[in-house]
This record gives C-alpha cells, sequence and structure tokens, in this order.
C-alpha cells in the first residue's frame, strides 16, 4: 500500500521525520512564493493550492515553514465570474446595437443601465443618469413611468406615448413599454424600451397640415404609387384583367359603390386593394367628397388615434387642437389600408365611432358627427383574422357589409398576356421606351412563377426589366431578375427530364418489366445529367470558360447556364467538378 | 515547541496546511490538512 494512504489512516504522526520530498515532491523550497499548484488530495479531488515558503533561524537551528492555502473555491469562482462577465458584455454589446432604447433599473427605481440608443434620445451619457431615480430624470410620476409602473404592479405595462423634455431641453415623443425584472420570483428591477416617434410625429403632423391645406378637395393617402387628385383617382377602368374570379370581384365593386355600404376588401400584398376602394369611391354618391387613406400598419396606437380622431390642446404635451382624418374625411370616403394591423384597443374605439357615428378628439369631451363611409382592407382572410384575434369579430360584420376577395396572380394567370402587354405600355410612356413584348420563354417563366407579391411584384419585374434593357424591342431571360430565372430554370430541368423520360419510357415499357421499369429510369436520369454536366464542361474548356459563349453555344441563356454550373458544382476556372 | 504551539492553532483548520521541517528537510509537523495532502507513491 502507498504512503498517502497509509499515512492518512494513521493520522499523519508517522510522516515526522520522514524526508519532505518523499511526501510532497511537488514542493520546492527554493522559491519563497508558491504562486499556483494543482495537487490531488487523498480523496482523488483536484486542489488548487497557493503557498509562501519561510526560512527561521531559531536558537542556532534552521527551520522551514511551508503554508498552502486551498485556493480551489475562490478559482472557481473568479473563472465562474469571469464567465459571468463574458455573457454580461455581449448581453450589453447586444442592447447597445439596438435601435430602440433600454433602461433599466434596480427594485427602487435607480438607473442601472441605459444603451446608447437612450443616451442619444435623451443627449446624456451613461454617467448622467446611472444611479439615479428614472422619475427624477424623465420628470414623470409613478403613475407616468412605465418603470415604476412596471415595478409597483409587478405586470407588464403595455405600450402608451410619452412626450417629455430631456436634459437639454428637447422635446422627446416616446413610444414606451414596460417589464418587471425577476430573479427567483421576486422583482429586482425594471425594463423599459423606448421608440423614438419623434419623427414619425412630426411626420404625422406633416400628413394632416397636408389633409388640412387641401381639405376641399380630392385627397388620398401620400404613400400611394400614383399621385391622384379629384379627376385622377383609380376607376374601375384601371382594373386590367378578364378572368373570371377577378371579373367577379369587379361586379361587387360596382355593386358596392351604388350603395353607401361598408366596404371590406381583403387579398394578399399586392393584389391591387387600394385601386379598388378608390374605384369604388370614383363611382358612388361620395365622389365629389374627400377619399382619405391611412395605413394602419405605418404608426403606433397612440398616434393611429391622434391621427384618426384628431386631438384638443392639452390633450398631452405639445398637442394642439386639430381635427383628425375622420373629421377630414366628411362626406367622403375614409379608407383604413392593413385593418388587421390596428391594434386592438383602437378597432374597440372604432366601432364606437361606426355605431354612434360620432368621433370625439384625443383629450376632448365634446361629440362630433361625422359623415363617413369606410372602406377597410386586409392581406388576411377575414375568419383567420378573427380567428387569430388580429380583428374583432363584432367590427369585421360592421365593417364588411359588402366583402369582396380579390385573387391573387397565381389564380389568374389567364390575366398575365394582359397584365404584361398593360405594364410596357405604362412603362414605355413613363420610361420613354419602345419595347414591344417579351419573349416566349419569359412568358413561359412568368405563367410558371408562382407570384409571391401579385400583381405588384409583375410590374415591378416589368420596370425592372425595361430599365436593364437599354435599347432593345424584348424583353428576354437575361433581363429578369436572378431569383425568377433560377426558379424557371429548374422547372425547365424537371421538366426537360419528364419529357425525356416519358420519350424513352415509352420504348423501354416494350422490352422490359415494370418493376425494373423504375430503376431503369433512375439509371436513365442519372446518365442525362452526367451527360449534361460532361458536355458542359467541354464546351467550357473550349471557350476557356467564357460563360456568354458556352451559353450561346449550348442554346441556353447565360442564367439557364449559371443555373447548372451551380448545380453541377462545376468551378469555370479551373474547369473541375465538385461531386 | 514551536511546531507545538502552531499546532495547536493550525491543526484544524480545513483550508490551510502547515508543514514545518528542519535543516536536512525533514518533517518535525504537519497538520490534518497537510497530511491529506501527501503523496502515496
Amino acid at each position: 500500500m502507498g504512503g498517502r494512504g497509509r499515512l492518512a489512516a494513521e493520522g499523519g504522526s508517522d510522516i515526522r521525520g520522514l524526508p519532505l520530498e518523499d511526501v510532497f515532491p511537488w514542493l520546492d523550497l527554493k522559491e519563497e512564493q508558491i504562486e499556483k499548484i494543482e495537487v490531488n488530495d487523498n480523496k482523488n479531488r483536484i486542489l488548487t493550492l497557493k503557498g509562501k515558503i519561510k526560512k527561521h533561524h531559531i536558537n542556532g537551528k534552521h527551520y522551514t515553514s511551508i503554508i498552502l492555502t486551498d485556493i480551489t473555491e475562490l478559482t472557481k469562482l473568479k473563472a465562474k465570474y469571469k464567465q459571468t462577465n463574458c455573457i454580461k458584455q455581449k448581453y450589453e454589446q447586444a442592447l447597445e446595437s439596438l435601435f430602440e432604447g433600454v433602461i433599466i433599473t434596480d427594485s427602487e427605481g435607480k438607473i442601472i443601465y441605459v444603451n446608447k440608443a437612450q443616451e442619444e434620445l435623451d443627449n446624456v451619457t451613461k454617467d448622467d443618469v446611472y444611479n439615479k431615480k428614472a422619475t427624477e430624470v424623465f420628470n414623470l410620476d409613478k403613475e407616468s413611468s412605465v418603470l415604476m409602473q412596471a415595478l409597483i404592479t409587478k405586470k407588464e405595462v403595455p405600450e402608451r406615448h410619452q412626450y417629455y423634455i430631456n436634459m437639454v431641453g428637447h422635446a422627446v415623443n416616446i413610444v414606451t413599454y414596460g417589464y418587471p425584472l425577476t430573479v427567483n420570483g421576486k422583482v429586482v428591477g425594471a425594463v423599459a424600451i423606448c421608440r423614438d416617434t419623434t419623427k414619425a410625429k412630426e411626420l404625422a403632423e406633416m400628413v394632416l397640415d397636408y389633409y388640412d391645406t387641401r381639405s376641399n378637395g380630392q385627397i388620398i393617402k401620400p404613400s400611394a404609387e400614383k399621385a391622384k387628385t379629384r379627376d385622377n383617382l383609380y376607376t374601375f377602368k384601371d382594373l386590367i384583367g378578364n378572368n373570371a374570379a377577378f371579373k367577379e370581384a369587379i361586379r361587387w365593386a360596382q355593386v358596392s359603390a351604388e350603395t353607401d355600404s361598408s366596404v371590406l376588401i381583403y387579398g394578399l400584398t399586392g393584389t391591387g386593394k387600394e385601386l379598388f376602394a378608390q374605384s369604388v369611391h370614383s363611382h358612388s354618391n361620395r365622389k365629389n367628397g374627400p377619399f382619405i387613406g391611412i395605413n394602419c400598419a405605418a404608426l403606433p396606437e397612440s398616434l393611429l388615434e391622434s391621427i384618426l380622431f384628431g386631438t384638443v390642446k392639452g390633450a398631452f404635451t405639445g398637442a394642439i387642437d386639430r381635427p383628425g382624418l375622420f373629421e377630414q374625411a366628411n362626406g367622403g370616403t375614409l379608407f383604413l389600408d392593413e385593418l388587421n394591423s390596428m391594434p386592438l384597443g383602437l378597432q374597440a374605439k372604432l366601432l364606437r365611432v361606426l355605431q354612434d357615428g360620432t368621433i370625439r378628439r384625443v383629450g376632448g369631451t365634446q361629440d362630433i358627427s361625422v359623415d363617413v363611409r369606410i372602406i377597410s382592407s386586409l392581406n388576411t382572410d377575414p375568419n383567420e383574422a378573427v380567428n387569430k384575434k388580429v380583428l374583432r369579430q363584432d367590427l369585421f360584420y360592421r365593417l364588411a357589409v359588402v366583402s369582396i376577395r380579390i385573387p391573387p396572380l397565381k389564380e389568374r394567370r389567364d390575366d398575365i398576356p394582359m397584365l404584361t402587354s398593360f405594364f410596357i405600355g405604362k412603362h414605355n410612356r413613363k420610361l420613354k421606351k419602345s419595347v414591344k413584348d417579351i419573349s416566349p420563354e419569359v412568358m413561359q417563366c412568368f405563367l410558371n412563377y408562382h407570384w409571391p407579391g401579385n400583381v405588384r411584384e409583375l410590374e415591378h419585374v416589368i420596370e425592372c426589366a425595361m430599365v436593364v434593357i437599354g435599347d432593345g424591342s424584348y424583353i428576354t431571360l437575361d433581363h429578369l431578375p436572378h431569383y425568377l430565372i433560377e426558379c424557371y430554370a429548374q422547372q425547365q430541368d424537371e421538366h426537360d427530364e419528364v419529357n425525356q423520360l416519358v420519350i424513352l419510357d415509352a420504348d423501354f415499357r416494350k422490352q422490359t418489366h415494370h418493376n425494373n421499369r423504375k430503376k431503369t429510369n433512375y439509371i436513365l436520369k442519372h446518365k442525362i445529367d452526367s451527360t449534361e454536366r460532361d458536355l458542359i464542361v467541354k464546351i467550357l474548356s473550349e471557350t476557356q470558360g467564357n460563360v456568354s459563349r458556352t451559353a450561346r453555344i449550348l442554346g441556353i441563356s447565360r442564367q439557364s447556364l449559371q443555373y447548372r454550373l451551380k448545380k453541377y458544382n462545376i468551378n469555370r476556372t479551373n474547369l473541375t467538378t465538385v461531386t | 515547541m514551536i511546531a507545538q504551539v502552531a499546532g495547536e492553532i493550525v491543526d484544524g483548520c480545513e483550508d490551510q496546511a502547515l508543514i514545518i521541517v528542519d535543516e536536512e528537510n525533514r518533517i518535525l509537523y504537519s497538520n490534518q490538512f497537510a497530511l491529506s495532502l501527501a503523496s502515496s507513491d
């Protein structure tokens, strides 16, 4: 049995007299300090030790004392601290990179962290605000401070609009919300996220000013693609298409134009919901009144409320007497685009307005009668929006007296040739070009593509092609965006393979048994791929890697060749394939 | 004598080891914790 086990068992008295180097061979008495050593103890645990060695001279004799301190736990704690600090730094870096302001307080409401965005928002440095009460820094009371509310209620504080003067005297408009921070169920602080809406507020003021100055004219939302005045709002003549479902949508819109009922238009993005809304207005009895559109997804709830219903002076700091869009649309039509993005709280207020026919400005006490027709739109199915609770059911029934579904482009592919001609004509005038048509290959590409962006995407693709076409007369695959080509080439590829397999399969069918055919088809597909790859490599070698020339020789477009180079991992610079 | 006094002070100490050796580096005293570190080789 070894010395350590024996020594430990016998209480250590028998190590007296033994040479130090036999019992503690890892000790070096030449040093005065033992910085850090790792030693196994008698329970086979690894201990970290540091120590001191001192020489003593007593009564003419020399002694040496060695004191070793166990720093195992301390070392582990240091490592843990280092690791925690590293994580903390990563989180801080993430918070610093946010565009939104972040303020964190301790449980007493004293600020312990603000990120860079918040520093810029308030024009302060971290040192200016650290360890100060949030209520003092922002000149707020316990009720108005989301941080204090989060600490007091121990619950999330929903989004609210705040206006304050920062420490250097600048007015700041923010939308903010707060959360309590808990550790083991105990609230240890709070965090507030602040979005600067000063610029959005200024923009909203400009929008309202714009409406104010033109209160007698036809007005559409400024974000509309084509600025239209009283005489050039879209009409039903602008709705291009012969598809049966599309024509049915137009028929419903025409019927609804003859009534004063609320209309709900729904369809995917880019299907032309606003064109329908304007057309209904243009053919209604309200055509001489204003048409005002607002995108409900573009603005936060508090701002949207002020814009829709107006404000009275003193409603909140900085608020002035101003009519909202409901008042300005009086006698006309208000188009609420992307209604499913409107917060539910505001939907409830909208429902009250529709039921009572009156609005009350934010901060006001007076009810104002309005005569406004509402046309709204959803970019999703209404039932789905109700089920997902992004649209109040009662509001849906109120707004969808007439509901019109606009089919997506993939459901009306038969309209693609007509729409293509229309957009070519439109952009010929706009870009001063003389493009005649698209190549048959492009038409095939258009007809096969699934068009997630619908008619808007088709128009953009054509506009883009007409920009890059130069003086050409026909749009070819070379003028299309890469993603469209890749999609087309892939479909062509599958189509070609299927065709070849079908032809050859007919011969094989005469000769082989049904069970062998699947195997044959697989082998054949592999063979076709291999032949195609070899041919591309061969022609590329002959043209010294020139893609355009290779494509020309192979009789395919450059994009189609690029797709195949990628598919077969062909590196045209050294003409090797990675398989 | 010195070792005895030192021993009384540090013998029960669980995170500090004390070893005292004479001029020939032979062990005169080691406390319990030092003993747990003694090599068995």
